[in-house]
């Protein structure tokens, strides 16, 4: 009779349901089973852990190629297949950001593999991760003055981040509170690349004009509206998912949401093409904008943080990024500018509190 | 004596609402199937198992972010998390609170309310305060976003309401240079040249457009605009096949057979009767009021009754067919609501002032009704002679020469048409104020200005007045006019002659009474 290989318990079936207690080949001794990041790219496929070595404390994200088992009509091999190529091409970009010292992009530790004998899948791909804190959400509030320094200086480690990822022509692509992550209570950094696109590493994604959280993508990104060239299409995204991120810190709602709110209330923009949608995204996104001043409030620096939102998340691409760089031969989704002001607005703020 | 308002013909020119409303309405939807993209699955588990495993105002707010993206406001934990929000204000912003409140009413308010179109309003809406701070408002938008199409177009809306067309009709081609191929911005353009009498302007632009080739609701517009330049249009063919194809709802393609009607009736009743009906399959308000129009200009064509709709904002349908049925008051409470839906039609006005002037004698709303119409068009002669006439006839003499000074100001060179009524309706203002003799002699000028110019039906209402003007002064009457009441009685077709023929006899009888 053969085995009914779902009726088995998970932790007999795979080896990456049972790290617990582990020494593992790259030093690291498994800890402490935890659930995936809400929201995260690899949050279904993956079984995830508390790792320690050498005293230091890291995140594990051991892969499960089973993670398909229970759903039915299923090409099996096909989503085996994807999930190894997510891992691998995940692995890789965190590589070449590991090689570039990336301070504002959450680091990869390690990677290995390990062969366990006594379950039906031995092999366990992982990766481990610096630990952080949590991620942003539970570390917001959205009222309280004085955090408001610490979000500003979140938003510039996270323009930091962007903007380190763009000089190796790397999209984050997935910029969304869940993967923003906090250090020691301080430092923010970007993590979960498995979205990302690259312009020389192929992975699953990379056919896709888009490949984040659409609950959180730019106007474009719903009528399949698309710029000609690869890195304006993959960078104006970034560029709108990162205003989109000051609008979640201050208002709570993300750029997206925030629209979704206004323009469907009116009309159901779904229903046109992106050139006929456009204006009407124009008239939500102005009415947005005044909403997000108003929460602002007196706030000394409102119309300078404004303006960056403004610039960064223009409903159309084409018009997004800082106005200074338009007709220049830079790239202009170039995050330098937003770096800067976003710095100069935290560290305003930050000697503000210190007085 | 009144100008007559006479609408020989209505076309299905666009309607121009703000932008909200004409969203909500519907008519800025999409006309054709178009390719949605297949990767956004609206899911919000994932977020939902974050906030279960996290109760935090950063949780909470990202879940109902999510949920409004994904419309899923209806999720029980999206409610919970919508709760906890409003359960910890001090946490939370204006804006956040909204947002939570939002989840926790959605489907209590289905959010498709129009503005305010309550009779209650009417008199204030006649204040132009709201117009100008409006104005001012969407001014300061756009210094901020002057590439906001919508924007433009709004407050060439405002400027229109408030008569200053040339700062309209500027704001409105800036619309039009950002954005050429929008139906709202073309179709508020329609509106607003035909309103400032440049059809021809409009038309072209609209007629030479892309987007007029596949898209119903402004094919419809040039169909009409080229009805107003007495021309055929050259989208009658292609507009006959989009309405036969079925690639389109009903209601998108509403105004189009209703157009296509308009223009077919001069060659075949039996084509313009199956695109009326196709018209009257899922109507907007416009596509109703042209068939409920043409109902009554062509009785064998169509039957409509505009109860059988539920429309939005359907008040020009409605006030026609109350004035069809004799149901007056009614008529010019609806003729109030089309104003306030849209305050720079003309039509409105003229149409509900005129009944209550005519078949109410009702003076009092016929001035409140020309004054809130005078805001939009300042120099309207038709309607200042109207006021003056009015305000005359319930003795308001100051209010009277107010607007006659107003009157002299903007027109030294009228029409013939406009020369007699308003030379009469001096006579009125001089018999009223006590000067028989020049009252009388304006009246004669009138009179033979209209004879001569082969007016009869002119001559008559002015002769009309004239006398009863003679009797209210308590001027003995010649055998001669006599003898004139009693012809025109018997022969005249024109209903305001036989108003105020019966308003002469009254007066006669009284006296003989007394």
């Amino acid at each position: 009779m053969p085995i009914d290989i779902k009726s088995l318990p998970e932790d007999q079936i795979s080896a990456v349901h049972d790290l617990t207690g582990k020494e593992l080949k790259t030093g690291w001794t498994v800890t402490k089973r935890v659930e995936p990041k809400p929201g995260s790219s690899g949050g279904g496929f993956s079984v995830c852990y508390l790792a320690t070595k050498n005293g230091e404390e890291g995140f594990l994200k051991a892969i499960n190629v089973l993670s398909f088992l229970n759903d039915d009509d299923i090409d099996f091999t096909k989503a085996m297949a994807d999930t190894l190529n997510t891992f691998n091409f995940e692995k890789t970009i965190l590589e070449k950001c590991g090689n570039q010292n990336l301070s504002k992009v959450s680091r990869l530790l390690d990677a290995g593999s390990e062969n366990m004998t006594g379950y039906i899948i031995n092999n366990v791909n992982y990766l481990v991760f610096e630990k952080a804190d949590d991620d942003v959400r539970n570390f917001i509030n959205f009222s309280d003055k004085i955090d408001f320094a610490w979000k500003l200086r979140s938003l510039h480690n996270i323009a930091v981040g962007i903007r380190q990822l763009h000089s190796l022509k790397i999209s984050h692509q997935d910029l969304k509170p869940s993967n923003v992550f906090v250090f020691n209570k301080e430092v923010s950094k970007i993590g979960d690349l498995g979205r990302a696109l690259s312009d020389s590493i192929i992975g699953p994604h990379s056919h896709r004009n888009f490949a984040g959280d659409a609950r959180y993508a730019p106007p474009e990104v719903f009528h399949m509206y698309v710029l000609p060239e690869w890195q304006d299409k993959v960078f104006a995204i970034d560029c709108y998912l990162l205003g989109s991120m000051a609008c979640f810190y201050i208002t709570g709602q993300s750029m997206t949401a925030l629209l979704v709110r206004v323009a469907f209330a009116k009309n159901n923009l779904l229903t046109l093409k992106f050139d006929e949608a456009l204006p009407y995204w124009i008239e939500a996104y102005d009415e947005v904008l005044e909403r997000v001043n108003d929460v602002l409030d007196d706030y000394e620096d409102k119309e300078k943080l404004i303006e960056s939102i403004r610039m960064l998340c223009q409903p159309d691409p084409k018009n997004r990024g800082h106005f200074k760089n338009a007709g220049s031969r830079r790239n202009i989704y170039n995050m330098e500018r937003f770096v800067a002001i976003f710095n100069l607005l935290a560290s305003k703020a930050e000697m503000k509190i210190r007085k | 004596m009144a100008f007559f308002f006479e609408e020989k013909n209505r076309l299905v020119i666009p309607n121009w609402r703000s932008f909200s409303n004409t969203s909500k309405i519907g008519e800025l939807n999409g006309t054709q199937k178009i390719e949605i993209n297949k990767n956004f699955k609206p899911e919000i588990e994932d977020i939902v198992d974050g906030w279960v495993e996290h109760k935090t105002i950063g949780m909470a707010a990202d879940l109902i972010g999510v949920a409004i993206v994904c419309n899923k406001q209806n999720d029980g934990n999206v409610k919970e998390a919508a709760k906890f929000i409003i359960a910890n204000k001090e946490l939370c912003n204006k804006e956040l609170i909204d947002a939570a409140k939002s989840i926790i009413e959605k489907g209590k308010d289905d959010g498709t309310k129009l503005d305010a179109t309550e009779l209650e309003s009417f008199q204030e809406r006649s204040n132009l305060y709201f117009v100008y701070q409006r104005i001012s408002n969407l001014k300061s938008s756009l210094r901020t976003n002057p590439k906001n199409p919508i924007l433009w177009v709004e407050i060439a809306r405002y400027y229109s309401i408030i008569g200053q067309n040339e700062q309209a009709e500027r704001a409105i081609l800036n619309a039009y240079y950002l954005s050429p191929d929008n139906r709202f911005v073309l179709r508020a353009m329609a509106r607003f040249f035909a309103h400032i009498d440049k059809v021809p302007f409009v038309h072209d632009i609209i007629r030479k457009s892309l987007v007029t080739r596949y898209d119903p609701w402004v094919m419809a517009t040039e169909i009409s605009l080229a009805s107003m330049r007495d021309r055929y249009s050259r989208f009658m063919k292609s507009g006959l096949n989009m309405v036969k194809s079925s690639d389109f709802h009903p209601f998108n393609i509403a105004e189009l057979n209703s157009s296509l009607g308009t223009v077919e009736i001069q060659s075949s009743l039996k084509k313009s009767r199956k695109l009326f009906n196709d018209s009257l399959i899922s109507p907007n308000d416009n596509a109703l009021a042209q068939a409920e129009w043409i109902s009554h200009r062509e009785r064998n064509l169509i039957s409509v009754n505009p109860d059988n709709f539920k429309i939005q904002n359907d008040f020009e349908a409605k006030a026609r067919d109350a004035s069809e049925h004799g149901r007056w008051e009614d008529a010019v409470n609806y003729s109030k609501q089309w104003f306030l839906d849209m305050p720079f039609s003309r039509g409105a006005i003229l149409f509900g002032s005129e009944i209550a002037s005519n078949n109410l004698n009702n003076h009092d709303e016929a001035i409140s009704l020309y004054r809130a119409g005078l805001t939009s068009h300042p120099n309207d002669h038709s309607m200042l002679n109207n006021i003056i006439y009015s305000s005359c006839l319930i003795n308001r003499l100051e209010e009277a020469e107010h607007f006659m000074n107003r009157y002299r100001e903007q027109y030294s060179d009228n029409s013939l048409h406009h020369k007699i009524c308003f030379t009469a309706t001096k006579g009125l203002y001089h018999f009223r104020k006590g000067y028989q003799d020049i009252g009388r002699d304006l009246y004669q000028q009138a009179i033979e200005m209209a004879s001569e110019a082969g007016q009869k039906d002119l001559a008559s209402i002015a002769l009309v007045n004239y006398i009863r003007e003679e009797i209210i002064a308590g001027n003995h009457l010649d055998e001669d006019f006599k003898q004139k009441i009693i012809e025109l009685k018997e022969n005249t077709s024109i209903n305001t002659v036989k108003r105020i023929i019966g308003d002469i006899e009254n007066l006669i009888a009284e006296k003989t009474n007394n």
